[in-house]
């Protein structure tokens, strides 16, 4: 058993680096896209909510085969952990794309107006009164996409990305012990995700009891 | 008799005594095909205070956000001391800064920033548009703050405070650029009556200090007490202004007997 947990334990690098790499490319990302669906110009506004629509609405195992076979087959070399990292990522893109336009929907107009009497620059007011207020109210909603990534990164091991899941899968090969190394794969998992799930919860209770937006 | 049905008549400003500091020449305003202002004329002169009532919806809050152009007028003139605005020229970005800089500004909701500290309220505009140090700037917060009554929350978050303590450190992150000019869009309406009292005693020792001060406000003794002059506003037009007493006490016009009675009898 000690052995089966020892295997199990040598995918956790892999799935935390896949969920962690996917999350900043999505949060990054995340902006420009937001930036688009909330364009004045129609155009980019269209393009940006197809853009949206279509990372959302195709499952992430087919854009992970798209990348990886697709682009990654005949045109550039793309290593199985780069191609499950930019497939997620870009779907989180997506995701927290929407959770930016819920954010900003959220800040009340008098905050932009007293920044604006105040006299502070556009880049001010971005940076010192809209950013921060945006980060706050986005992170319960971006902690939970993050939890439902961690476990949705189990597709990366379809490519052949070490994870937990493919470690589950090559032991249980192995061993014929399916029930104790899935169990076993599914206990590794729960311990990933409760203290981000706690941690969560403890940013926001904290924030809201200082700020209460 | 409906008080909708009384004709509205324009009323010629009345001259200020001193030469005009402030100066708003026929301005208009539209959203869409609604008027909200019609034909505004009034000046002010420097120190003066002056209160602006009249029912909802009448443009009072409309007025004051075209003053400093939160709301850019359709049409007509604004000066300001030696500076000129007229509507319907595009505005240089040089110019609304200049505007912007000597107009203060105190909204309903008081609109203080959430994730700053009072303090770092206080201080941020300063350190950002007047280019002074973290240190000068908090050094001038924390006078205005005690000015205000509110040293000892310097380092709490706003949501710490009750409303009234809110408006005051608003007023104080607002007299902390120095204005020529402070605009008060219904600094009391929003909280319960002992609150909005400690507001407007700050707002009175502001006026007794010489500040230049145009309140929209449906506080009636505030408008009869303190402030100089009452301008009275119906349906986008400035229906009666002129000496606080005289307006509050003998109006000319039948719609403002008729609506300060409203206002009394509540």
């Amino acid at each position: 058993m000690n052995d089966i947990l020892m295997m199990l334990l040598a995918g956790v690098p892999w799935t935390v680096g896949v969920t962690v790499c996917a999350f900043a490319v999505g949060v990054v990302l995340g902006f420009p896209l937001c930036a688009l669906r909330m364009s004045q110009v129609p155009s980019l506004r269209v393009l940006g909510a197809a853009l949206v629509l279509t990372l959302r609405s195709i499952p992430p195992i087919v854009w992970l085969f798209f990348i990886f076979f697709g682009i990654g087959g005949g045109y550039v070399t793309l290593s199985p952990f780069v191609a499950a990292v930019v497939g997620l990522g870009l779907i989180t893109a997506a995701q927290m794309a929407e959770v930016y336009r819920g954010a900003f929907a959220a800040i009340p107009d008098g905050q932009y107006e007293a920044a604006h009497v105040l006299n502070l620059s556009a880049p001010q007011r971005f940076f010192d009164v809209v950013l921060p207020q945006l980060v706050r109210i986005s992170i319960p909603t971006a902690a939970t996409y993050a939890i439902g990534l961690l476990k949705d990164s189990a597709v990366a091991s379809t490519l052949g990305v070490a994870d937990i899941s493919f470690q589950a899968y090559q032991v249980s090969q192995q061993t014929f012990q399916g029930l104790g190394v899935y169990s076993a794969a599914a206990l590794v998992y729960l311990v990933l995700s409760v203290p981000v799930a706690l941690a969560s919860r403890w940013l926001s209770s904290t924030l809201q009891r200082r700020i209460s937006l | 008799m409906n008080p909708m049905s009384i004709p509205l008549r324009q009323v010629p400003p009345v001259p200020a005594v001193k030469p005009a500091f402030l100066r708003l020449e026929s301005l208009y305003k539209q959203f869409g095909k609604y008027e909200v202002l019609h034909d505004v004329n009034f000046e002010m002169s420097k120190g003066e205070v002056v209160a602006i009532i009249g029912p909802s919806g009448s443009g009072k809050s409309t007025l004051l956000r075209c003053i400093n152009q939160l709301e850019p007028p359709t049409r007509g003139r604004i000066r300001l001391d030696e500076l000129d605005i007229d509507a319907a020229t595009p505005m240089a970005r040089a110019d609304l800064l200049k505007l912007r800089r000597r107009i203060g500004m105190v909204f309903q909701s008081f609109n203080l920033f959430p994730h700053l500290t009072v303090l770092r309220n206080v201080s941020l505009a300063q350190v950002r548009t007047l280019g002074r140090s973290e240190r000068e700037a908090d050094a001038r917060s924390m006078q205005l703050l005690e000015r205000v009554g509110l040293a000892d929350k310097a380092g709490h978050y706003p949501a710490r405070c009750s409303g009234g303590q809110q408006q005051r450190i608003a007023i104080a992150r607002a007299l902390a650029l120095e204005p020529q000019l402070m605009l008060f869009d219904e600094p009391t309406s929003a909280l319960d009556p002992e609150l909005g009292l400690e507001v407007l005693a700050v707002m009175k020792e502001l006026a007794g200090e010489g500040m230049s001060m145009i309140v929209v406000t449906h506080e009636m003794h505030f408008a009869e007490t303190v402030s100089d002059r009452v301008v009275v506003m119906a349906e986008g037009r400035i229906i009666e202004q002129g000496p606080s007493a005289q307006v509050m006490r003998q109006p000319r016009h039948e719609r403002v007997s008729k609506f300060l009675q409203a206002v009394r009898n509540r």
